[in-house]
């Protein structure tokens, strides 16, 4: 049968989602790259077209920073993607409807709001908060000295990322972990694979789609975050986003603010374009004859 | 079980008969784990938050919800959710029906408009908030439109629409194409089948992918912090809060009970997906 069965006229209604998001995503991201370069003037007294704020860039601080909060957002997505995937092979070996069940007790924090979930590790972090005054009751701590060591860095801001995001990680391995066939494991098994020979060459290659989510889901938002530094980050634990930000806003350099948010952007781009590489080329080369491999 | 192959004779569907009894034991242990912890600091806030004096430290001073009606009374925060409830209806709007028109052409469409439309629309899920608030803020400006809740809802629509698209992909995918096509043969024209025929299967997804986006935006503040202006939305106003200590244990408050508004969301999110998976499991 070769009826048209979609329910609309010739031209595709996608079109406006297509324009839609031309406009309003597409556009500004290519406004915000010529911006960056002088080529669009937006402020009074912005500069002409020149490398200047790019060369400015690469001299700069900034560089420094934004490999720090690199390092921090690698860190939490491969955390994140570790402790999300037993979490998500758990439920998938459970029966569906408890695993549904469960999914949802994994997906109610997620739900609750981001600034509430930053808090809640503020008020436990700080000084004189939960940790420490908990410390200093038990006769461990002065009660009158504050425990500084535990907010404001590095530390506190990852694990608040892990904490924030590690329950969006969970989805997608869980999603491709039960589109798993087990007859797959099972003849792995038949033929004397035994159960970590036949995870890593059968399971595991699966659900390799859903781990480049995960890690992708996770990483993304964290290589941009500016907000829970703000409330737990303090001047030890400043990322690249925070830098934007304040750029943006009290600073007031648009010029130099656009250069690090395109030179965030190009980052972004390119880590995903090397994941998308390896998915693609891990299989090929997998899939090469191994010495002795009988073929049906 | 006594052998490895043995085990397997289960229903050959979930990776349960994988596991050895005490590999499942450690996964659960670390399940279990990770639920303490993704639980544990909610419940110590929420504790706090019921304390009477200015700090939230423990032992609470006292029990009371003097933090909650202080909140419940501050006219400038009702005056956020208001902001934060309209631009969260609009964008939701806006986002729910481009991620419709888009997942029908995925799941239906012919040629380059499939691939085309899926770009279009999940592109944003892989482009930091700060990114996109910072690109549209300059945008904006160009083209004339003042910080705004308008210019806020444009954002979040942006940041909502590839949330919505993948709540809805599997459920137009789902849908009986037959339908569409009995709807043609009795002669229903193409806008009157959407309506009568296409669409009324998908409704639950449809609405959770309302609801989603709804419950993205209220709780958005990277993008809306770019983009509000001198206005303030929720987000915005408690996040401002939360920096003062003396203004601390009330934004508290505030953030449980727009937690417990977004799970009474989420709550219904549910049980219109269980609902919908129902129905069409039973076609």
């Amino acid at each position: 049968m070769t009826a048209r069965i979609s329910p609309f006229s010739k031209i595709s209604p996608a079109w406006a989602t297509v324009l839609f998001s031309c406009l309003v995503f597409g556009l500004p991201l290519l406004l915000l790259a010529a911006y960056s370069l002088g080529l669009v003037q937006i402020l009074n007294g912005d500069p002409g077209p020149s490398l200047a704020g790019w060369q400015e860039f690469f001299a700069s601080p900034y560089l420094g920073l934004y490999m720090r909060s690199l390092r921090v957002a690698l860190f939490t997505a491969i955390v994140c993607t570790l402790f999300a995937y037993p979490v998500a092979y758990y439920l998938a070996a459970q029966p569906e409807e408890r695993a549904q069940k469960l999914l949802i007790l994994i997906l109610l924090p997620f739900v609750t709001s981001f600034l509430l979930r930053v808090l809640s590790w503020r008020v436990i972090l700080s000084d004189f908060g939960v940790i420490q005054s908990f410390a200093a009751s038990l006769g461990l701590w002065p009660a009158d000295e504050p425990m500084m060591a535990l907010l404001y860095n590095y530390f506190a801001v990852t694990i608040i990322l892990v904490y924030a995001w590690l329950p969006l990680a969970v989805l997608p391995i869980y999603a491709s972990l039960s589109l798993t066939d087990v007859r797959l494991v099972e003849a792995a098994v038949d033929h004397g694979a035994n159960r970590w020979t036949a995870f890593f060459t059968v399971t595991l290659p699966t659900s390799a789609p859903g781990v480049a989510a995960a890690f992708i889901l996770v990483f993304v938002p964290v290589n941009g975050e500016y907000v829970a530094p703000i409330l737990v980050g303090g001047a030890n634990g400043v990322l690249f986003g925070n830098s934007v930000a304040n750029m943006f806003g009290e600073g007031f350099d648009w010029s130099f603010a656009a250069v690090l948010a395109s030179f965030l952007f190009l980052s972004v781009i390119s880590l995903l374009a090397i994941i998308a590489f390896a998915l693609w080329i891990v299989p090929k080369w997998r899939q090469r004859p191994v010495p002795g491999m009988v073929t049906a | 079980m006594a052998t490895a192959t043995s085990s397997w004779d289960g229903d050959g569907m979930s990776l349960e008969y994988t596991v050895t009894k005490g590999g499942k034991r450690t996964l659960g242990a670390i399940f279990w784990a990770v639920i303490l912890f993704f639980y544990s600091p909610l419940i110590v806030l929420f504790i706090l938050s019921l304390n009477t004096g200015y700090v939230p430290r423990l032992p609470l001073e006292g029990l009371g919800l003097q933090w909650y009606s202080a909140a419940l009374n501050n006219e400038t925060l009702w005056s956020a959710v208001g902001v934060s409830l309209r631009i969260a209806t609009v964008s939701a709007i806006i986002a729910t029906v481009f991620a419709l028109l888009a997942a029908f052409a995925i799941v239906r469409g012919k040629g380059a408009i499939r691939i085309i439309a899926a770009i279009a629309a999940i592109s944003p899920l892989v482009m930091p908030a700060i990114v996109i608030g910072v690109s549209q803020l300059l945008f904006f400006v160009w083209i004339g439109l003042p910080r705004s809740p308008v210019a806020v809802m444009i954002g979040h629509a942006t940041f909502s629409l590839p949330y919505a698209t993948l709540i809805l992909l599997p459920a137009i995918s789902q849908l009986n194409p037959r339908c569409d096509e009995a709807a043609k043969d009795l002669g229903a024209r193409a806008f009157v089948r959407s309506y009568t025929a296409t669409l009324p299967p998908a409704l639950p997804a449809i609405v959770s992918a309302f609801l989603i986006a709804f419950t993205l935006s209220f709780d958005e503040v990277a993008i809306a912090g770019f983009l509000i202006g001198s206005d303030n939305t929720f987000p915005t106003y408690l996040l401002a809060q939360m920096r003062l200590p003396q203004r601390l244990p009330e934004a508290m408050a505030m953030s449980v009970m727009a937690a417990a508004f977004s799970l009474i969301l989420f709550n219904v999110v549910d049980r219109i997906q269980q609902k919908g998976g129902a129905a069409s499991h039973g076609r």
